[in-house]
């Protein structure tokens, strides 16, 4: 089942969201991004890596940097987001899909990181984190001197 | 009385994917509705505001976000999402006025304003005593 491919929270919404998104992939056909692309992990998290970082990106629309916490020990990694409801007495819903405003997640980073030197940037709703490997984590070039 | 005056409409064109390669996406969208407007929020997080497209043709409201990849040939350690342009079409009633139509977009959240034309708002009908 397509849900188990990705890392919801279970909640019934999006059951229904992505049973809807199917419906229409199956009335409009191949084309329309398809049901495992329109919906996405709460937040979505790509890591990467290069040699010196470790890189985390979340997607966090509507998010501000202080209603996300993040925590980093280790290669232990947690980010919660914690967003007041927005207030819409004025407005009626017709249609929800927006479903951000309380996550958390923890993972496991590819290699120890070094917590206090840890940078966050948050620009256009996608949070970046870059997180500087460990100096004993880091590749090491011995030279290898002529005799 | 019709309540879903802004419907989904997600078919395809040849405009919109079925040309390029390059994977689209459909982003989550709010559809909310006062007595004076119907908004759309959207959410495209990684969207320049000068990258967002706003179309409004025949009853047909098309948002578009381009969206740069942010870099190449990475070998991820996680992989969740992808990165491409968000594009989601819906069909707008005959109640809105689409000169008055504004956007804006905040923190990747992009709102459109369809205010309502003057004859579809509701208006109320003070009942006088005899």
């Amino acid at each position: 089942m397509l849900l188990a491919k990705r890392n919801f929270a279970a909640s019934p919404l999006f059951e229904l969201h992505s049973e809807l998104d199917r419906l229409s992939d199956a009335f409009f056909g191949r084309c329309g991004a398809s049901a495992l692309n329109s919906v996405r992990a709460i937040p979505a998290l790509n890591v990467r890596e290069d040699d010196d970082n470790v890189y985390v990106e979340a997607e966090v629309p509507g998010m501000k940097l202080d209603e996300l916490e993040l925590t980093v020990q280790g290669d232990a990694f947690g980010i919660k987001g914690s967003q007041d409801a927005e207030q819409e007495t004025e407005h009626k819903f017709h249609r929800r899909e927006r479903v951000l405003t309380q996550f958390a997640r923890e993972l496991t980073l590819p290699s120890k990181v070094d917590a206090d030197a840890t940078e966050a940037t948050l620009k256009d709703g996608v949070l970046t984190v870059k997180l500087p490997k460990a100096a004993d984590e880091r590749p090491r070039k011995i030279e290898v001197k002529s005799a | 009385m019709n309540d879903t005056t802004i419907e989904n409409n997600d078919t395809c064109t040849t405009e919109t994917c079925c040309r390029t390669a390059q994977t689209v996406y459909r982003p989550a969208v709010d559809v909310l509705e006062n007595e004076q407007e119907w908004a759309l929020r959207a959410n495209v997080p990684g969207a320049r505001p000068e990258n967002i497209d706003i179309d409004y043709e025949r009853g047909q409201l098309t948002i578009r976000a381009h969206v740069e990849p942010r870099q190449d040939n990475v070998r991820y350690a996680l992989h969740e999402y992808g990165v491409g342009d968000f594009v989601r079409t819906f069909r707008v009633g005959e109640d809105i006025d689409p000169e008055s139509i504004v956007a804006d977009v905040r923190d990747g959240v992009l709102t459109v304003h369809l205010p309502k034309r003057e004859t579809a708002k509701v208006r109320k009908i003070a009942v006088q005593s005899a």
